[in-house]
C-alpha cells in the first residue's frame, strides 16, 4: 500500500486509490477513470449501439460513482461496484433512447489487427454481429454481453443485475438462439 | 453449464465483441471536469394557490368588450403615470409568466407564445445556459444571466403552449435537470426537466 501523498501511482490497488480520493485527493480518481474506461466503454457501446450514447452513460456513471464513493462498502472491489452503476446507466439510457435510430460503431476497427487477411469481409461480419446484437431485447443483450463478452459467472451477473441466476441463464440461452438465427440468415 | 457456454459459433461472435473500444481522447478530462462542477442548490418550488390554478371563463357582449378595453387602457395609462422606481432586482426567485403574443381570434392555442422564466442557483458557476427542444438543444441560444452575487442565474424564454423538455448546462460541461420541476427520461441517460406551458388542464 502506498502511504505517501503526491501523484497517484498507477499500480496502486483500487482500495488505495479510493482511500486517497475519499481523503480529498480528487486527482487520484483519474487513475480509476483510466483503469476502467476502456473495459466499460466496450460494454456500454455494445449495449447501446452508439459511441456517443455510450460515452455519455459512462461519464454519468463515473461522476455518480465519485459522488457516491462513501457508499462503496468494499473499495477493493471498486470495479465491480462501478460496473453495476455503468450497467444501470446503460439500462436507463437504452430505455430512454429506444425510439432513436441506432448507429453502428465502425471506427473500432482501427483497434483491430491490421494484418487481417480479408478486412472488407471482416468488417461486414462485424457489422452484422452488431446489427444482430442490437436486434436482441435489452435484457437478453445485457445477459449475453455479461456472460460471453465480459465473461462473468452467473453469480456475478446476478449480483450485478439483481436478476436471479435461472432467469439470467434463460436470457443468455434465448439471446444465443436469436443471435444464431439472425447471423445464419446473413450467412446464407 | 448450458450448451451455449461452449458453443463455437457463439464463441466466435463473442470474440469479435471482445475487441476493446477506444473512448474519445478528452473523455478523462470531461469526467474530471464534471467532478469539479459546482454544487447546485435547489430553489424552493413556487407555491401556488388553488384559485390561481383555476380556469376562469368570462363572457361579455361586443359593446361590453369595447367598454372593458377602454377601461383597461385607461387604468394602464394611469398606472404608468403613478409607477414609482423599483430598487429591488427585477426578477424574483420564482418562475414568472406573462402572455406576449396571441394568434387571431378564435384563439389558436398552438400559436400562443408565453414567456417563462427559468432560474438556477449555481453559486460557483461561471457560465450557465439552458438547452431544450425550444432551442434545438443549442447552448449558444440559451445563455443565462447571473442576477445576484450568490449565484442566481436566470433566463426568460418565449415558449409555445405545450410540453417542453430542457436541461441546464453549467460551465459547458455539466448537464443538470431543473431541481424545481418535474423530470422525464432523456435520450442520453440523464433526466430532463419538463415544463408545461398553459392552458392548464387540471
Amino acid at each position: 500500500m502506498t502511504a505517501k501523498r503526491g501523484l497517484p501511482i498507477q499500480d496502486d490497488s483500487d482500495a488505495t486509490i479510493v482511500a486517497r480520493v475519499r481523503d480529498g485527493d480528487t486527482n487520484a480518481y483519474a487513475i480509476l477513470v483510466a483503469r476502467y474506461r476502456t473495459q466499460f466503454a466496450r460494454y456500454a457501446v455494445r449495449m447501446l449501439g452508439s459511441r456517443e450514447d455510450a460515452e455519455e452513460a459512462l461519464q454519468d456513471a463515473f461522476v455518480r460513482a465519485y459522488r457516491s464513493l462513501a457508499k462503496c462498502d468494499d473499495p477493493e472491489r471498486f470495479g465491480s461496484w462501478l460496473f453495476r452503476i455503468v450497467a444501470n446507466r446503460c439500462r436507463t439510457a437504452g430505455t430512454r433512447r429506444g425510439r432513436r435510430e441506432r448507429t453502428f460503431v465502425r471506427d473500432e476497427v482501427a483497434l483491430h489487427d491490421a494484418s487481417e487477411e480479408h478486412p472488407a469481409e471482416q468488417d461486414a461480419w462485424r457489422e452484422e454481429i452488431h446489427r444482430a446484437l442490437q436486434a436482441l431485447d435489452a435484457d437478453q443483450r445485457e445477459a449475453f454481453l455479461l456472460k460471453h463478452v465480459e465473461e462473468l459467472g452467473y453469480e456475478e451477473m446476478a449480483e450485478l443485475t439483481g436478476v436471479g441466476v435461472s432467469a439470467l441463464k434463460m436470457r443468455v440461452k434465448r439471446a444465443c438462439e436469436r443471435m444464431r438465427v439472425l447471423l445464419h440468415e446473413v450467412q446464407r | 453449464m448450458s450448451d451455449w457456454d461452449n458453443d463455437p459459433f457463439i464463441e466466435r461472435v463473442a470474440n469479435e465483441l471482445r475487441h476493446p473500444i477506444r473512448v474519445d481522447s478528452r473523455f478523462d478530462d470531461r469526467v474530471m471536469a464534471a467532478l469539479e462542477a459546482p454544487t447546485v442548490i435547489p430553489l424552493r418550488p413556487i407555491a401556488r394557490t388553488a384559485w390561481l390554478r383555476r380556469r376562469w371563463t368570462i363572457s361579455v357582449s361586443p359593446m361590453g368588450g369595447l367598454a372593458a378595453a377602454a377601461a383597461i387602457g385607461a387604468i394602464a395609462i394611469l398606472g404608468m403615470q403613478l409607477r414609482t422606481p423599483v430598487t429591488e432586482p427585477p426578477l424574483a426567485r420564482t418562475q414568472g409568466t406573462s402572455l406576449v403574443a396571441v394568434a387571431n381570434s378564435p384563439i389558436d392555442v398552438e400559436n400562443v407564445v408565453i414567456e417563462r422564466q427559468l432560474t438556477l442557483l449555481a453559486p460557483n458557476a461561471t457560465k450557465v445556459a439552458v438547452v431544450g427542444d425550444f432551442n434545438d438543444w443549442d447552448a449558444t441560444r440559451g445563455s443565462m444571466q447571473r442576477l445576484t452575487a450568490d449565484g442566481l442565474w436566470s433566463v426568460t424564454l418565449p415558449l409555445r403552449v405545450g410540453r417542453h423538455e430542457y436541461q441546464f448546462v453549467v460551465d459547458d460541461t455539466l448537464r443538470l435537470p431543473d431541481p424545481t420541476m418535474p423530470q422525464a427520461s432523456s435520450d442520453f441517460g440523464s433526466a430532463n426537466s419538463v415544463i408545461t406551458v398553459g392552458p392548464r388542464h387540471d
